[in-house]
């Protein structure tokens, strides 16, 4: 019987890795003689197996669940951006911090992947901080009664591989992320209004003396003569700035509080306090780097820096963190 | 009669077929308190009916720090709040932010008098190091409150930040108190930067730090 290890070695040695879904599908060949699932995997707590046989369609392939591996791809979450305060780990070293929270994030929706797409990915839609029903529009209202989740205030999709599939009215709690692992903080930026072209986009302006009239902070010439003859586009001027969706990367993990249900995340997060943010695993530090390290046969709970083992499959849920009894309160203590 | 119709098409679609189901035993950061609070003054039958696992399943650097007491959020309150109030406990046990950098405590740190600071050199905590000076100034900002102190090292002014509530720092020690009654005059000012130009005034602290025979901590 072939270990999960060997099974997906060989396929990246069959196929590069420009063509993902063909190496999925081969894995699909030797899943049977995969090990079944833990008997301490999630799936005994959120029905997982049935709302996603329900959906999958015949080319699907059932990968094992419970179990994190370089390939997967989990779904992020939803925060709130809660403001920023400072930690002292035990070495005696201060981390400023800002604090993200999870308000009531639920699965909305679950969108298996069209049989037609190339794509093997599942969409999951999640939803964030309960709203009055009286202030949610009717077409909403329908939308989350089908899902039969209180309405929410913020919607987002996921794309998600099929052994992170949730179903529907799941909620995830801090416990999906684990110190030491790093994320990509994605939110909109704080809005700047008008800005001039030194601060939007950082020109150095004039001099302040010798001569220079009225024209201290302006961007100085705009493009060259007859030829092109005219200010090509794109052309950086002033302009309004800010309030655009901007991704944070790697950002480390530094401690989650499950009672309170908040991620403590080193370094600063776009947007102002009480901002809805996105949170994902690290695209670079957590997604490339564990492939990386799978490629050159690193062993298997090594994939990942920081002492992370592994990342909860197919994620943290408030259920499963309640009834495995995780620990509320961990932070990174520094160590690799 | 057409707005009585429209009132009763209402009330008809929010009561009959799938009405939203309730939030669940409920998740707010109010409940949550609660359950932490509840879950901290009872522990023991706690700990007896869930297993608590000793580690975090998918990590191996990781430690379970003391969260603190668990304070009952105000109304109004944000998360960071209750949060700032619980590290206040764990990072400031001798209420340091309380009484000797609050605004109004009667033996407050004022600025203009000398204060030594003994610190830990290393993460082991086993040698310690002391630098004296004039506080300049004080940055009040909670758990991340500072101070400024400034001293003259040979002929050179050294200034240095410490955070009240670092770890790394042993002790805090007002060698002389700028309230007009021990020597030093109160200053009338919260940030006493002038002093960087007044060099016979620095001359005169350092003097007096140095003929000091070192400073004892108080603990």
């Amino acid at each position: 019987m072939r270990s999960l290890l060997q099974t997906l070695r060989s396929t990246r040695r069959q196929f590069p890795l420009s063509t993902p879904v063909p190496s999925i599908r081969a894995l699909a060949t030797a899943s049977d003689s995969l090990p079944p699932a833990d008997a301490a995997s999630p799936t005994a707590s959120s029905s997982t197996s049935s709302t996603s046989d329900a959906s999958t369609s015949a080319a699907e392939v059932q990968m094992p669940r419970g179990k994190w591996t370089p390939y997967t791809q989990r779904t992020g979450v939803i925060a709130r951006k809660r403001g920023m305060t400072a930690l002292w780990d035990q070495e005696g070293r201060r981390w400023p911090v800002t604090v993200l929270q999870l308000d009531s994030c639920q699965v909305v929706r679950h969108t298996p992947p069209i049989p037609t797409s190339t794509s093997p990915l599942h969409s999951l839609q999640l939803g964030c901080t309960n709203r009055p029903e009286r202030t949610t529009s009717r077409p909403l209202l329908g939308h989350f009664r089908k899902a039969g989740v209180p309405p929410k205030r913020k919607l987002q999709e996921f794309r998600v591989t099929s052994d992170a599939v949730l179903p529907v009215g799941t909620e995830l709690g801090a416990g999906h992320f684990v110190p030491g692992q790093y994320v990509d903080v994605t939110a909109t930026s704080i809005g700047k209004g008008f800005q001039g072209v030194m601060k939007r986009h950082g020109f150095r302006g004039l001099k302040a003396t010798h001569g220079v009239s009225l024209t201290h902070r302006s961007g100085g010439s705009t493009g060259q003569h007859q030829d092109p003859g005219r200010v090509l586009p794109g052309k950086k001027m002033a302009g309004h700035m800010g309030v655009v969706t901007r991704t944070v990367q790697n950002l480390l993990i530094h401690r989650i509080d499950s009672s309170l249900n908040c991620l403590f995340v080193r370094g600063s997060v776009p947007g102002s306090d009480d901002a809805f943010v996105s949170v994902k695993d690290s695209k670079k530090l957590v997604g490339y780097r564990a492939q990386s390290s799978f490629r050159k046969g690193v062993p298997e709970g090594e994939w990942l820096s920081r002492g992370v083992r592994e990342l909860p499959t197919p994620a943290g849920t408030r259920d499963r963190a309640d009834k495995e009894g995780w620990p509320q309160v961990v932070e990174w203590s520094g160590k690799q | 009669m057409s707005i009585q119709n429209s009132i009763i098409r209402r009330v008809a679609l929010t009561v009959s077929g799938a009405t939203l189901p309730p939030a669940g035993p409920s998740r707010t950061p109010a409940a949550a308190f609660a359950r932490r609070a509840a879950s901290t003054s009872s522990e023991a039958e706690a700990s007896s009916s869930i297993s608590l696992l000793s580690q975090h399943p998918c990590a191996t650097a990781v430690y379970h720090p003391d969260p603190g007491p668990c304070p009952i959020p105000r109304n109004g309150s944000s998360v960071v709040t209750h949060i700032n109030t619980q590290l206040r406990e764990v990072y400031d046990p001798q209420r340091l932010l309380k009484t000797l950098f609050s605004r109004r405590h009667p033996f407050r740190a004022r600025p203009g008098s000398v204060i030594s600071v003994i610190s830990y050199t290393t993460p082991a905590r086993t040698t310690t190091s002391t630098f004296s000076g004039v506080l300049l100034s004080i940055r009040r900002r909670g758990v991340d409150t500072s101070f400024r102190l400034r001293n003259m090292v040979g002929k050179t002014g050294v200034e240095s930040d410490f955070k009240v509530c670092s770890p790394m720092i042993k002790d805090i020690v007002i060698v002389k108190s700028a309230d007009g009654r021990s020597g030093m005059r109160n200053l009338g000012r919260a940030q006493v930067n002038y002093l960087r130009e007044r060099p016979q005034v620095m001359a005169q602290i350092a003097s007096a730090l140095k003929t000091r025979a070192g400073i004892k901590s108080s603990r």
